[in-house]
């Protein structure tokens, strides 16, 4: 700005020195020594040259109090040689905010004062109402009494360096804000000496200094950044590197605390020195956060491990008791049955009819009960067992398992209906042994129909469903729904082992498997009206279930 | 039937003992049978140890094992025989009550020949030691001694 100014005035005083000032009024006073021709090229150059500085001069007359304008100034002022050129007219160009100010600075400082003209004023224009700056310059003549005669000067259209200007103090502004508003600490740092420039609020509250404790020092000085800067070699690193990243390190405020913070700093170049940025972040109550949630996992997991323990304890115990049921509980059985056996060989069926069936009911018993501890055990052997989960093709799974058991039905007369069914994912020997069980469950309680009517399909899938429901049906003996809790059940049976054979472990089996595989059971009927049975298989390959 | 040829029955129910050796006397096969009721005793027998110290007879064509014994177990009795160089050519039959996969398993891992669970009915076994005595005792064609 100065230098700017330094230029102009040099400029008008060599004009001034040179008699390059001519103006048309004054014409006839100047004695020269050049051609006119000469004189115009000189002149036709100074508009060009005006044009390109966007400048204009004037001559203001103060005995008269009307002033003389360029061309160039005309054009500034966006006025024509018609306008009235006097002191008044003058002031209409002057913006109405600055009117005042420079009327008064006519008055005050230049006429009273006889100080040169310097001052940057809004202008507007008369017509269009279009602003501009202009940087207004002038020289005073004195007579020889010192009284002002005229004033000699520029003026220059300085709008388009006002508006970088104003852009740039907005800009100033925007980011003076950004500063002190931030919730990081910003720290700025000379890099070529290490001295804090500029510390904004949030710094300095998460650090508890001052504004004037940090301006000026070094950091080292001040030491709450040891860890990284704690000499000037540290310092000369970090300035070498030009980007340094911690996540998560210590500081030490004024009153000695530790606070955590996550540090970024980078260095720039602005014009020809170099400025570090440090951005601080506290990261205490992040940390906290964290801490807390590893603490919680790991108490989380410390639960889980227990429960994993326990689970295990449980199923050892199960195990063991099962292993012991399995060697100890069908020795005693074994044993009834081949001692009776030998009784009744010994007796040589002299027996009366009376003891013979004695024997025979303690026989079947022995039987029965090794069956149902055969059962047991496969059942909780089944809920043991590791699940694969493979992709199952349902429609040859029921087709083998259809012809197998209609083998064993001696020609009964059995309507299948088995619709195409879907794949889907889990252990196939545990599905067959679901399947197995239903189907024979269909022939077994359709048995005392003159025709059984057997279906197996699957439900139409609706939308967004996420698993699948297949169901077999009969049209067999059915069941009280009343009951309908009782069906899976591990032993529970609706009907007397007379009617139909069995221990009652098929549909437990059945629901086990299909919870496993994390479907469900269910069933529909009414006595004499056959029944339903349905499971579902979720569609997704990862529910099955661990064991 | 050569008098040499003999099982070893290892068997601590005396009950099992009965009905087993009396399933093999109904084929005349009780004769070959040698009974030891724990696993430590069917040790010292087969390493002629004790008791039995004075054995004079061969090894047997067949051990018919129990799994579940006091003192030493079945598949104690299993692992030490088959892995001493002598012992280990004797064929070993598991012959219990359980169906555990892990007995199972674990018998198979350990060189089982055989493996038989007890039926119940006592008809089925009767069936399985007859099977089983026959099998060993006429049609096998026991390890060159």
């Amino acid at each position: 700005m100065k230098d700017e100014n330094k230029t102009k005035e040099l400029l008008i005083e060599e004009l001034i020195a040179e008699r390059l000032w001519i103006s048309e009024i004054e014409k006839p006073e100047i004695e020269y020594h050049r051609t006119e021709k000469a004189l115009q090229e000189i002149e036709d150059r100074l508009i060009e040259l005006q044009k390109v500085a966007k400048l204009g001069h004037y001559v203001f007359s103060i005995k008269t109090g009307y002033w003389a304008s360029s061309a160039g100034l005309d054009d500034i002022f966006g006025i024509d040689e018609n306008y009235k050129k006097d002191v008044a007219g003058w002031l209409q160009i002057v913006h109405p905010d600055s009117r005042k100010t420079m009327s008064n600075y006519l008055q005050d400082v230049i006429l009273s004062q006889h100080q040169k003209f310097d001052k940057e004023y809004k202008i507007i224009n008369p017509k269009t109402g279009q602003e501009k700056w202009v940087h207004g310059l002038g020289n005073l003549k004195l007579d020889d009494n010192s009284n002002p005669i005229e004033m000699v000067g520029i003026i220059q259209d300085i709008t388009e360096r006002k508006r970088a200007e104003e852009a740039m103090i907005a800009s100033e502004v925007r980011y003076r804000r950004l500063f002190e508003a931030a919730k990081d600490g910003i720290l700025i740092l000379n890099a070529d000496d290490g001295k804090i420039v500029d510390a904004n609020p949030f710094l300095l509250k998460i650090l508890d200094y001052s504004h004037e404790q940090m301006l000026g020092k070094t950091v080292w000085e001040l030491g709450f950044l040891k860890d990284i800067i704690s000499n000037q070699d540290n310092f000369e690193e970090l300035r070498q590197k030009g980007y340094v990243r911690y996540e998560d390190m210590p500081l030490e405020t004024s009153d000695s605390r530790r606070i955590d913070v996550e540090f970024v700093s980078n260095v720039y170049q602005v014009n020809n020195h170099k400025v570090i940025q440090c951005n601080i972040r506290d990261i205490t109550e992040r940390k906290k956060a964290e801490e807390k949630i590893k603490k919680l996992n790991e108490e989380l997991e410390q639960r889980v491990f227990e429960r994993t323990a326990q689970l295990e304890a449980a199923n050892k115990e199960l195990e063991a008791f099962s292993y012991s049921v399995s060697h100890d509980l069908r020795a005693p059985l074994r044993h009834i049955s081949g001692f009776v056996e030998l009784l009744q060989q010994n007796t040589n069926n002299s027996l009366d009819e009376k003891s013979s069936r004695y024997i025979n009911v303690i026989s079947e018993s022995a039987q029965r009960m090794g069956q149902l501890i055969d059962d047991l055990l496969d059942f909780s052997r089944m809920g043991r067992a590791e699940l694969q989960s493979n992709s199952i093709d349902l429609n040859k799974l029921v087709a083998k398992i259809v012809t197998e058991l209609t083998s064993e039905t001696n020609g009964r007369n059995i309507e299948w209906k088995i619709d195409s069914l879907p794949e889907i994912y889990g252990d196939p020997s545990m599905m067959q042994l679901v399947l197995v069980n239903l189907v024979t469950n269909a022939l077994k309680f359709t048995r005392t129909r003159k025709k059984s009517k057997i279906v197996i399909g699957c439900v139409p899938r609706k939308n967004n469903e996420k698993e699948a429901v297949f169901f077999v049906r009969d049209n067999g003996v059915g069941f009280n729904p009343q009951y309908t809790h009782k069906l899976f059940g591990v032993f529970q049976r609706l009907h007397r082992k007379e009617e139909f054979e069995g221990t009652g472990i098929g549909l437990a089996n059945v629901r086990h498997i299909i919870h496993r595989h994390g479907g469900r059971t269910w069933a529909e009927g009414a006595l004499d009206k056959g029944a339903t049975f349905y499971f579902s298989i979720p569609h997704l390959k990862s529910a099955v279930k661990e064991k | 039937m050569s008098v040499n040829k003999h099982i070893l029955l290892v068997e601590d129910d005396d009950k099992d003992v009965e009905l087993i050796l009396t399933a093999l006397k109904s084929h005349n096969l009780a004769n070959d049978v040698d009974v030891v009721n724990d696993g430590e005793e069917a040790l010292d027998y087969l390493y002629r140890r004790n008791k039995y110290k004075d054995r004079t007879s061969k090894n047997p064509v067949v051990i018919l094992l129990d799994l579940k014994m006091p003192k030493v177990d079945g598949l104690e009795v299993l692992r030490e025989i088959k892995s001493d160089d002598h012992l280990k050519i004797i064929p070993v039959v598991v012959l219990t009550s359980s169906k555990e996969e892990k007995d199972i398993v674990e018998s198979y891992k350990l060189g089982v020949n055989a493996y038989v669970v007890k039926p119940v009915k006592f008809q089925k076994f009767i069936e399985a030691i007859k099977e089983l005595g026959l099998f060993w005792l006429i049609f096998n064609q026991p390890p060159p001694v």
